[in-house]
């Protein structure tokens, strides 16, 4: 917080009761929650935190508008997002590390929770009620943001054209080699890192069996609400989003990434579409087990929600950097 | 897996490519932000500038040596000035078996050639397929590598889809050749069998243009085995990123980067140079980099997808 009116001092838990992020849980819960969290105040115009500051801290806003800038090479601010009472931001860094990628900016007088990185990682595998509650819900909100900023990509494309041809098309999948997803394999990916066997895995992918896709193949098609989340294990998913015929990848999922976060988890029609690039292996996590897991307080549960909720902080970085677009084609 | 940093538009001091940034090239032989590895196998230099004695041959450094510890690099770099440079950082996997001296080191610029290359990235299993290459290549250009590195063989692979490979070649062309040598390369390792995760980013200029590629083959099918190869599973799509306006250099504020206005100058860089990334843009996956001269000294910045 640069320049701001800082926590003060040890809060009642009923002030933090009010933070919408809160609403339902028990007083109980909050109250033990009100350890991990302190208090922040911003004047219009005050910085939470600066682009490419070191990041160690989450915040949830309880009144007030945080605008989150990125500057130009021309030297300006440009507005990428506008975030209100209830939502938080600055999860990615405590998630994924790395410095912050946007200036957050006190639109108006705006007040709200600091949680600090120890206490969030401790948060994140705790298996208590309120704990498990707020971690789903901030999980949710970041999905939640992700859709938002898919959405605003595509409403940058440019509405007739520009993006690449729509060659992928509905495949029907074989069942992959088991050499391909051996337990040892799958416990190396990226999700599974803080996993401590292959029993752990197998406990979230259940009995999906992996599925071996050709070059192409649709895995979601424009406005498909995608039942299982999908989990890369070898090749990469081209993820885009679209307007009419334009199209922008806004991603490339490699090994250990997940696919169709925001149509799993809201039940509603996926802001993006995907195919294989190359050939690929995935597994079908049922989005009704993801869902679950949100809200299982058991340990198995708190690591995969907190790999799920990593990789929707990746996704969202990645919809964010200021990527170039390619201006024509070439072969290889 | 290296690091290279490029550079083309107003002449700069070789030292603000090199040490000046807080992210620098050199720092990033032993301290990176988007990779693992150390980048220990030695540094390569190649500097174009109007002031040098015949403009077309570039200023060339390549000691198998870490940067950091290079006086003569040093002081060599704050008293020279250049207006386009690609300057490398070697990264070797820790093996006996590693190849590790001064004919390893990038970028390549064979004699007669008009341009030069280096690459971040690594075609696995390079060995098996070596020797393939053979009917590729122009046999004048066979006798010029030394070295035992895939990069290099790759240099004498795009060399020779040129027209003529030691004639001054336009961007146009070169981006062609490029082109041809991933789909060459592509085809062999099919016939080979090899399916592995392979990155190829390439960077190439002649002074007067730039191109850079970021690519990869069979992206996320890693080996099966304890290798550091095994264990990039953890990491992205190899990276590349670029900044282009203004000159390069300190800013009144005192911090580094690229100054607003007229496309006059352009850094190309496996990640950016400066730790403040505002500025900067990441190049798409599978993507070439075009920087060419426009006339009044300003630069187009182009982007082809590449398939």
């Amino acid at each position: 917080m640069s320049g701001a009116a800082s926590a003060d001092g040890r809060d009642t838990p009923v002030a933090l009761a009010h933070a919408p992020l809160l609403d339902g849980i028990e007083m109980a819960e909050i109250q033990r929650l009100e350890h991990f969290m302190a208090r922040f105040e911003l004047h219009p115009g005050e910085h939470l935190f600066s682009q490419g500051d070191e990041s160690s801290s989450l915040y949830v806003i309880e009144s007030g508008h945080i605008d989150l800038e990125v500057q130009t090479t021309a030297g300006r601010s440009r507005t990428i997002a506008s975030l209100g009472p209830g939502e938080s931001l600055g999860e990615n860094s405590l998630l994924i590390g790395g410095r912050r990628t946007a200036s957050a900016v006190a639109r108006d007088r705006t007040c709200g929770w600091i949680l600090y990185h120890a206490g969030f990682d401790m948060l994140r595998m705790d298996g208590a009620a309120g704990a498990v509650e707020l971690m789903a819900r901030l999980c949710e909100s970041a999905v939640s943001r992700l859709r938002r900023r898919y959405e605003t990509v595509a409403a940058e494309l440019p509405p007739n054209g520009g993006g690449a041809a729509d060659v992928a098309t509905r495949q029907q999948p074989a069942a992959a080699a088991a050499e391909l997803a051996t337990p040892e394999y799958l416990l190396g990916l990226l999700c599974f890192r803080e996993f401590f066997d292959d029993r752990q895995v197998q406990e979230v992918i259940g009995g999906s069996t992996p599925l071996e896709f050709a070059r192409g193949a649709v895995l979601i098609g424009p406005g498909e609400a995608p039942e299982d989340l999908l989990l890369v294990v070898r090749g990469a998913v081209d993820v885009s989003v679209r307007r009419g015929e334009a199209a922008q990848r806004v991603r490339l999922a490699g090994p250990g990434r997940f696919v169709g976060h925001a149509g799993v988890i809201e039940r509603a029609p996926s802001p993006v579409v995907a195919h294989t690039h190359g050939r690929l292996v995935l597994i079908r996590i049922p989005g009704e087990r993801v869902r679950g897991m949100l809200r299982d307080p058991s340990a198995v549960a708190r690591r995969f929600s907190s790999a799920f909720s990593q990789d929707v902080a990746r996704s969202m970085r990645e919809a964010e950097r200021p990527i170039a677009r390619t201006s024509s084609r070439a072969g290889a | 897996m290296c690091r290279f940093a490029a550079y083309l538009g107003e002449p700069i001091l070789i030292e603000d490519l090199l040490y000046e940034p807080d992210g620098a090239l050199v720092h990033q032989a032993v301290d990176t932000e988007l990779m693992s590895l150390l980048n220990l196998g030695g540094f390569g230099l190649a500097a174009w500038d109007p002031a040098f004695p015949d403009p077309t041959r570039p200023l060339t450094y390549r000691v198998p040596t870490l940067p950091s510890f290079d006086r003569n690099l040093r002081a060599l770099a704050g008293k020279v000035r250049a207006h386009a440079m690609v300057a490398h950082v070697r990264g070797v996997v820790y093996d006996s078996r590693e190849s590790v001296g001064a004919h390893n080191v990038h970028p390549f610029l064979f004699d007669g050639a008009s341009f030069a290359l280096a690459q971040n990235g690594d075609l696995h299993d390079f060995s098996r397929m070596r020797y393939d290459l053979l009917d590729h290549i122009d046999p004048r250009l066979l006798p010029m590598i030394e070295g035992t590195t895939d990069t290099e063989w790759v240099y004498a692979l795009v060399l020779s889809q040129l027209r003529d490979p030691f004639a001054r070649t336009g961007p146009e062309e070169a981006a062609d050749a490029v082109v041809r040598s991933l789909e060459i390369l592509r085809e062999l390792r099919a016939r080979r069998g090899i399916a592995t995760q392979s990155p190829v980013n390439l960077v190439l200029t002649d002074g007067s243009w730039m191109l850079a590629t970021r690519y990869a083959f069979d992206y996320g099918w890693y080996p099966d085995d304890g290798s550091f190869f095994a264990s990039e599973r953890e990491h992205d799509f190899t990276s590349l990123w670029y900044t282009a306006g203004g000159r390069f250099g300190r800013r009144e504020d005192g911090s580094f980067g690229i100054a607003p206005g007229r496309t006059t100058s352009a850094v190309v860089a496996s990640e950016p140079l400066t730790k403040h990334t505002a500025g900067w843009f990441e190049a798409p996956e599978y993507s070439m980099l075009m920087l060419t001269p426009t006339g009044d000294s300003d630069l187009a910045v182009q982007i082809r997808e590449l398939a």
